[in-house]
């Protein structure tokens, strides 16, 4: 599904952000990347979505070679995957429903089809009963819960969660890994980015630590070894 | 796509009016744009009269002695006739040209008076000859003074020439002034589209980074804006056809009461050039302003 072919991104001529990455993530898994803060985690996500070019390597999604992708094809590989991030990104003005309903307009979703999808992403998700509620009414775990249901509206096969529980207190970071394992459980590949040791240690799945941009540790069945 | 371009112009509607204050003086410095172009027309226009004025009063008087024969009068008609600079020469005789005087002087009892003491008519036959091009003036002149006829007593040719250069250079110098002005505020527009863009963009970051992120389109996430700059133009357009016939109309009897027997009506000018004038202003400003927003929304927007 993701194979990374010895990729350099590097900021600045010192340093690496990322130094020689090999990765395969297979169809379906639900893979943990570990690391501390400036490790090239974030990189690796924004490498993934187009939003930041390699310097060297080949980088290939579901057997498309994204590493020179144009800035056309970047909106068409960014509707097969779902991004989420530790801030949640939702527009404060508008409703929960009217945040995810958002996703599906700017891409050109027809109205009718809009209608009938988000109140059953929504449903998945658990926000049925606050759809007409604005973000700032709603808990930190339930604003994640939005923007996961808004990740999923173009039925993704893969899910990129970066840190999404770094604002969330412990039940409601619990609550959002156990929505991401359901979502896995339904085929959709699943990479969360994170540094919370608990949460990493409890999933008992394949964890890949980096550090310095290197990847230093990648195990089937893995724990945080930082 | 269509239903992409029905949002995306409703996403420009809801921009436009969340920043109302923004939108009210990108709107006012636009039409002080559009006004500046059409004080250009009003000036062209009443210029144009003015010059049409002059030039139908240009004419060239010979006058004739007073014991000339008609056949002679009649012959060097058709002998001035014939040039290739004139356009129509009239004669006027003894009988004529007292009609005239006492019609232009009826309201100068002293004057008719002095006339009457005279007891004879003193006015000597004319021909009145109208130039058929202005520019050849100074040939015609020349000719007419080569013209070495007996009956000939007197030439008047009263050099209107000048008297027009005149009211070009000033009508030119006005409009040179009025194209100087509306560069002026053309460019203070572009600016102001420029920033309104820029603004918006800067308030709307947080949804052109999700739409960015949720996979729309650069076309989906600039459009918007574009769109929003075609708006302001209607909207600028809209308000200076609504300030611009009452100014018009204001101005009017001051026109009238200065070309006194001209048809000078701006008011109908306007009107019957409406899609003209006014098309043509929109779709020209509306360019520029689509330049002005592509320009901001490729430096702050480009997704």
């Amino acid at each position: 599904m993701i194979k990374y072919h010895d990729v350099v991104k590097s900021y600045n001529k010192k340093n690496n952000a990322l130094n020689r990455i090999n990765l395969h993530i297979k169809p379906g898994e639900f893979v943990s990347i570990v690391g501390q803060s400036g490790t090239g985690k974030t990189t690796l996500v924004k490498t993934l979505i187009g939003e930041e070019k390699i310097d060297s390597g080949k980088i290939l999604i579901g057997g498309w070679d994204i590493t020179n992708i144009g800035q056309r094809e970047i909106p068409v590989l960014r509707r097969q995957l779902g991004v989420i991030f530790q801030d949640f990104k939702l527009l404060p003005q508008k409703t929960l429903a009217e945040n995810v309903e958002f996703a599906m307009q700017v891409c050109g979703g027809e109205t009718r089809k809009i209608k009938k999808i988000v109140p059953h992403v929504m449903k998945i998700v658990g926000l049925d009963n606050k759809l007409n509620s604005y973000p700032h009414e709603v808990s930190g775990g339930e604003q994640q819960r939005a923007a996961i249901a808004r990740a999923l509206v173009h039925r993704p096969k893969i899910l990129l969660a970066d840190e999404p529980t770094g604002n969330l207190d412990s039940i409601n970071a619990n609550d959002i890994i156990e929505l991401l394992l359901r979502i896995n459980k339904f085929g959709t590949t699943v990479v969360l980015v994170t540094h919370n040791r608990e949460i990493v240690n409890r999933l008992q799945r394949r964890v890949i630590t980096i550090e310095n941009g290197i990847i230093i540790n990648d195990q089937a069945i893995g724990k945080y070894i930082l | 796509m269509l239903v992409s371009f029905l949002r995306a112009v409703k996403f420009s509607f809801q921009d436009v009016f969340r920043n109302v204050w923004l939108s009210l003086v990108t709107v006012i410095i636009l039409a002080l744009a559009l006004f500046s172009v059409n004080m250009l027309l009003v000036v062209k226009a009443v210029g144009e009269t003015a010059v049409e004025a002059v030039k139908e009063k240009i004419d060239i008087n010979l006058y004739l002695r007073n014991d000339a024969e008609e056949e002679q009068i009649l012959a060097l008609k058709a002998k001035i006739s014939n040039l290739s600079e004139v356009k129509e020469v009239s004669y006027i005789s003894k009988a004529d040209a007292l009609n005239n005087f006492k019609s232009n002087f009826q309201d100068n009892p002293e004057i008719l008076q002095a006339l009457r003491e005279v007891g004879t008519n003193p006015l000597t036959p004319s021909l009145v000859i109208k130039p058929k091009n202005l520019d050849d003036f100074d040939n015609l002149v020349n000719k007419l003074n080569s013209f070495d006829d007996e009956i000939i007593e007197s030439r008047n040719f009263t050099n209107y020439k000048i008297m027009l250069e005149k009211i070009n250079n000033i009508t030119n110098r006005v409009s040179e002034a009025g194209v100087a002005l509306s560069l002026v505020f053309i460019f203070i527009t572009i600016l102001v589209i420029f920033n309104s863009v820029r603004v918006a963009i800067y308030t709307h970051r947080a949804e052109i980074k999700i739409m960015s992120l949720v996979g729309a389109s650069s076309w989906f996430i600039q459009a918007p804006f574009l769109i929003s700059s075609v708006i302001y133009t209607a909207i600028g357009i809209g308000f200076i056809m609504l300030i611009f016939y009452p100014f018009l109309s204001l101005l009017q009897p001051y026109l009238e009461a200065f070309f006194v027997g001209y048809n000078v009506n701006l008011v109908s000018y306007f009107y019957d050039n409406i899609f003209t004038i006014f098309g043509t202003q929109f779709i020209c400003a509306a360019l520029i302003n689509i330049f002005a927003s592509y320009i901001a929304v490729k430096k702050y927007a480009d997704a």
